[in-house]
């Protein structure tokens, strides 16, 4: 009895426990009696409700598939889409994103494709400033996407905004279903612009991107360029006097000589005048056309120096000139980034927005794929679960 | 009696012919009263509810589909169906009175030499009332688990494992009984 099997004892429990009634004749008899012949079989309503729930499961299903196929960046880290390539890329000149790779890739022993975008970018836009001048020049963008089924209405309502907030409207473009708006407007007006503008559409309706670049870098060039500049000019300045310093004192030396010769000669020739001594006189004569010589000389000296003085300071005057014109393009350059700093531009685009477009700006998509699945996995487990005996 | 042919005397007592209902009768009648009267241990009681299962049965047929489910083990659903509304009317909730229950323990204790189906019938009224009718649909009525699990409206799964666990503790019983 120890090894019992019992299944077996249990089968064999209920073939015994199986028996007829006593008055199993009468009973059956009775039963029977009460049998009808031909029956009209009664209509009996299809279940609705299990038809119901299956559609609703299905439906349920097609909408997720849906979803996730008009959604291709629904499991994309949403982070990665705030950094803006094209912007990043058109300051960095001609240089294609790829390319940008590569050059990075190749400086730090790696592949194009080793390299992240955002290490790239920021590499390439972070300037090589000294760390510890903390001094910040901010070039900022801004970007901001408005869906709306309303896209002509709020376009104006965003013309009207900027305007009234002192903002340049550099072009605007509308359409129907599209409208984009490039801006430039001053930076202290900005924050009071954005937040108009956000009482435009719901929250969710409207996204907002701002890219900030210090442009220290090009500040501190701008700055040692000027320095230098400013260098040569003092130095060409000095130069300048130099040579004017050099032709009065040279000029005045030979003007000196020449009116000493010419004292000396009228001298020389006063005396040879009142003279009557035949030998003297011959004397003084060869004199005096040695100081002729003389001044002659000098005279023709002193005309060459004033030549040559010209053509120095001439020359000098040009350099100064021309260093000149090189400070007047670094105040503009540095004028000009001054006002980078302080003007904002920016783009708005308006995009219509459809009634899926609004489900999935407020429905949690990852939440619906997870009641969906959930929801299958009860379907499933439901259908596995008998249905319920219809009892008379 | 095979499902087919079960399945041909169902068509045929729908459409009113006595002799396929007898014929179902004399198939299912002695598993039905021995599940009633296992279930009731009450003979006329058994009769009674026996009885009025068939007549219900019957007068239902025509709203029974034959495809959802073998007509043995809808008459067994309206059977227990019977038997749960008989205890309702009496405020009982198991079909063992207390005294029989205390009775058949005595009777165990003292080690009293019986058959197997007897030793088995006082054995198993110790297990609780769902493992009693759950191993009476299974042994006396012959179900499958797929009958058992629609008449007891749960998966096939969970009607396999909660037999599976009857089973079990019948074994534990019988084991711990047979060493007294």
């Amino acid at each position: 009895m120890k090894n019992i099997n019992i299944t077996d004892r249990l089968s064999g429990w209920g073939k015994n426990e199986t028996r007829l009634p006593a008055n199993n004749g009468a009973l059956k008899q009775k039963t029977l009696e009460s049998v009808r012949p031909n029956y009209t079989a009664q209509a009996i309503p299809a279940r609705r409700g299990g038809f119901f729930f299956r559609f609703l499961v299905l439906a349920t299903s097609a909408a997720c598939i849906l979803i996730i196929a008009t959604n291709p960046r629904l499991f994309k880290n949403p982070s990665y889409y705030q950094i803006s390539t094209h912007s990043y890329a058109s300051k960095s000149g001609a240089m294609e994103s790829e390319e940008l790779g590569l050059s990075y890739g190749a400086d730090i022993g790696l592949g194009a494709r080793n390299t992240s975008l955002i290490e790239r970018v920021s590499d390439m836009v972070a300037p090589q400033t000294a760390p510890f001048d903390t001094r910040e020049f901010m070039d900022t963008e801004y970007y901001a996407t408005i869906n709306t089924r309303e896209v002509q209405d709020d376009s104006d309502r965003a013309l009207t905004i900027l305007r009234g907030n002192g903002a340049r409207i550099d072009s605007a473009n509308q359409s129907d279903k599209y409208a984009r708006i490039a801006f430039a407007i001053p930076k202290d007006s900005l924050e009071k612009m954005k937040n108009e503008l956000k009482d435009l559409v719901p929250e969710k309706f409207y996204l907002e991107t701002a890219q900030s670049q210090n442009l220290l870098g090009e500040k501190i060039s701008i700055e040692e360029q000027q320095t230098t500049a400013n260098q040569e000019l003092q130095r060409l300045e000095d130069r300048r006097q130099g040579v004017v310093d050099g032709y009065t004192k040279n000029i005045n030396e030979w003007k000196t000589a020449v009116d000493t010769a010419n004292r000396i000669i009228a001298s020389l020739a006063r005396e040879k005048t009142s003279s009557t001594n035949t030998a003297k006189i011959q004397s003084l004569k060869l004199q005096i056309d040695r100081e002729y010589a003389f001044r002659q000389t000098a005279q023709k000296n002193l005309n060459s120096f004033e030549t040559q003085y010209k053509i120095d300071l001439e020359t000098a005057d040009q350099a100064i000139k021309n260093q000149q014109a090189v400070i007047d393009g670094l105040d503009s350059r540095d004028t000009a980034l001054m006002q980078k700093t302080e003007i904002i531009t920016g783009t708005i685009s308006l995009q219509w927005i459809g009634v899926w477009g609004v489900l999935n700006l407020y429905l949690p998509m990852r939440g619906i794929l997870i009641i969906a699945i959930i929801i299958g996995a009860w379907f499933l487990l439901a259908r596995r679960r008998a249905p319920a005996i219809v009892l008379p | 009696m095979t499902l087919q042919e079960e399945l041909s005397l169902a068509n045929l007592a729908k459409n009113g012919e006595k002799p396929a209902v007898s014929a179902l009768w004399d198939a299912i009648t002695p598993k039905l009263y021995g599940y009633l009267l296992n279930t009731l241990r009450n003979p006329s009681l058994a009769e009674d509810i026996l009885q009025e299962t068939w007549l219900k049965a019957l007068s239902a047929l025509p709203k029974f589909e034959i495809r959802n489910i073998r007509f043995s083990a809808w008459l067994f659903a309206i059977a227990r169906n019977e038997c749960r509304q008989h205890w309702r009317r009496n405020n009982r909730e198991s079909a063992w009175p207390e005294t029989e229950l205390v009775d058949m323990a005595d009777k165990l204790r003292f080690g009293e030499i019986k058959s197997d189906n007897i030793f088995l019938n006082e054995l198993l009224c110790k297990l609780t009332s769902e493992d009693q009718d759950i191993l009476r649909l299974r042994y006396i009525c012959d179900l499958s688990f797929k009958e058992i699990a629609r008449i007891l409206e749960i998966s096939q799964i969970a009607a396999r494992v909660r037999i599976h666990r009857a089973i079990s503790r019948a074994r534990d019983l019988i084991s711990d009984n047979q060493t007294i």
